[in-house]
């Protein structure tokens, strides 16, 4: 009869103090990942956005509103941009590469489409833009007559196909291709896309745009950077001076400031779930352990009585426990894993601010939810699983140990003469 | 003949009851005595002083020549497990372990080899007291609440 064979017998015997330990462990495990796997993948979906804009950086600079919003126009947040301020831009330090874009607003009384007039250089540009192609031919700076893209839901919703002619402001153009731009986080999101030239000549001659701008055919009203990370800081705030008060200057920092309170919220709210969860279940975990011992002191005095030493008898104690929280702990990573399994996706509805919006928000509100689903899979956090496993083993022993301690006196008469 | 315990001055005092006062006797080695005395009258807290599972208020109580007092809690342990058998006037048995595991549980930390070697004693002392058909029965199961006649006989 060995010790092992000992605690071999206890573990069976006391099937039903073994069982519901080892349940309450699994239970304590699996609530701490699982909830931290969720809290943690709500911090992810708030972050999302944050992976889609694109550009380091997108200029834009407010304006008036046009007297009559008939046939092209700008959307007041995407005026003209000086093209002294663009050339400024083109030359501060740290900016890697420029790609202007013309955004326009076309008007009628039964219609309204956007368009976008894109770089033929640069993933803000027409090689982003084709990357997105669902049908038909990519976009060609190049091909004369001028064709257009259009996006896939606007081709859906108008009965366009390839092939078709799209008007604008009189010009028919060949509609090349069908593109996806939701899926691209590069690529500012319009019902028709041009070649950039294509769109400031159109800009150029628009009544209501020139009655409000000197806008030539080499402007733009909207400016993607690429940018050093380590000049983000110092070039948004000099293009901020450089454009003044009606600068509209979206990076990573602002969208950052806008969601700051929702992620830090997130974040402590994670930090709190895990610090709680974790202080109650180990609480409990202690209080589970001490019980059971306590339970057995009568056992333990024989043990004694027979010349067992206390280090002995806590050997014993910790080695029974060590094992009953080590599978327990195992049991309750794997419900983890399971439920984290069946649950999937953690889903956020979350309205998006324009900055981070692939569309502008000042589109009619019939055509344009800006609802945004922030979707982020849950996934088993592997530190936490570990540290969870750990921590349950270390305060079963560690409470086995202290019970032991307590229950194994010098003398244990007392306990043996209450029988 | 040398002496197996000898009491000295023993007393044991529960809060102000003094249970023991002044005792002392000797019991030679090789020779069978018993403690007789009324209910209530400090045998059972005689025993629990002989067997160091309790301390006396004052006096000594010396066992194979070895005083009780000035040992370690590890050395008492080594006494009680290798000097001292007590036979319990409650049902003191492990329930999960049967009849045979129960008596060998004093050597469950020795070496396979000794394990080996206290478990056909153990089963000897069993079958001598005659339980040695019940050496796999758990207490439980096996022994009938008033039977006094338990496993610890035999240690």
């Amino acid at each position: 009869m060995s010790r092992f064979h000992y605690l071999k017998q206890e573990l069976v015997y006391r099937f039903g103090r073994s069982a519901v330990t080892l349940i309450s462990i699994a239970l304590v495990v699996f609530m701490a990942v699982t909830l931290t796997a969720i809290s943690r993948a709500s911090s992810d979906a708030l972050r999302l956005p944050l992976e889609n804009v694109g550009a380091d950086i997108v200029v834009q600079l407010s304006g008036d509103i046009p007297k009559k919003l008939e046939g092209l126009v700008f959307p007041h947040p995407t005026a003209q941009l000086p093209a002294d301020a663009v050339e400024k831009i083109r030359k501060l330090p740290g900016v890697i590469r420029t790609t202007g874009a013309v955004f326009l607003w076309d008007l009628s009384p039964k219609k309204f489409q956007s368009l976008l007039g894109v770089d033929s250089k640069g993933t803000s540009g027409i090689p982003g833009l084709n990357s997105q192609l669902i049908s038909g031919n990519p976009l060609d700076p190049e091909t004369v007559p001028v064709e257009a893209l259009v996006d896939g839901d606007f081709a859906a919703k108008n009965k366009l196909k390839v092939g078709d002619q799209i008007a604008l402001q009189g010009q028919s153009y060949r509609i090349s291709g069908t593109v996806d731009t939701p899926k691209s986080g590069n690529i500012m999101r319009a019902d028709i896309y041009l070649p950039l030239a294509e769109a400031q000549l159109l800009a150029s001659k628009a009544p209501w745009i020139i009655d409000l701008y000197p806008f030539t055919q080499t402007d733009v009203n909207l400016l993607f950077l690429e940018v050093d990370q380590r000049h983000l800081v110092t070039v948004t705030s000099a293009v901020e001076k450089m454009l003044g008060e009606k600068a509209i200057v979206s990076s990573e920092i602002s969208i950052q400031e806008e969601l700051e309170d929702l992620m830090f919220l997130s974040d402590q709210m994670s930090v709190i779930f895990t610090a709680v969860i974790a202080l109650l279940a180990l609480a409990l975990l202690a209080r589970s352990t001490a019980t059971a011992i306590g339970e057995r002191r009568r056992d333990l005095a024989v043990l004694q009585a027979v010349g067992w030493t206390r280090p002995r008898i806590i050997s014993q104690l910790s080695l029974e426990t060590a094992i009953l929280s080590g599978v327990g702990g195992l049991l309750g990573l794997l419900f983890a894993w399971l439920g984290i399994a069946l649950i999937g996706d953690v889903e956020l509805a979350m309205e998006l601010s324009w900055e981070i919006s692939p569309s502008p928000h000042f589109l009619p509100e019939t055509d344009f939810d800006r609802t945004r689903m922030l979707v982020a899979p849950i996934q088993m956090p592997l530190l936490t699983s570990a540290l969870a496993w750990i921590l349950a083993v270390l305060t079963a022993v560690s409470s086995a140990v202290l019970a032991g301690f307590k229950m194994v006196r010098p003398h244990p008469w007392r306990w043996l003469a209450e029988d | 003949m040398s002496n197996a315990i000898q009491v000295t001055n023993l007393s044991k005092q529960f809060n102000t009851v003094s249970v023991l006062r002044d005792l002392s006797f000797t019991i030679p080695a090789g020779k069978m005595s018993a403690i007789v005395g009324r209910s209530g009258s400090g045998k059972s807290t005689l025993l629990s002083l002989l067997s160091g599972l309790d301390s006396p208020s004052s006096g000594s109580v010396t066992i194979d020549g070895v005083e009780l007092g000035g040992l370690s809690e590890t050395e008492l342990a080594k006494v009680r497990r290798e000097r001292i058998g007590i036979v319990f006037q409650g049902f003191h048995l492990i329930p999960s372990l049967d009849a045979l595991a129960n008596v060998l549980l004093p050597v469950a930390f020795e070496d396979k080899t000794t394990q080996a070697e206290y478990q056909d004693f153990a089963k000897q002392l069993l079958t001598d007291v005659e339980l040695g058909h019940r050496l796999n029965h758990r207490p439980l199961n096996s022994v009938e609440a008033n039977n006094n006649e338990s496993p610890l006989h035999a240690h």
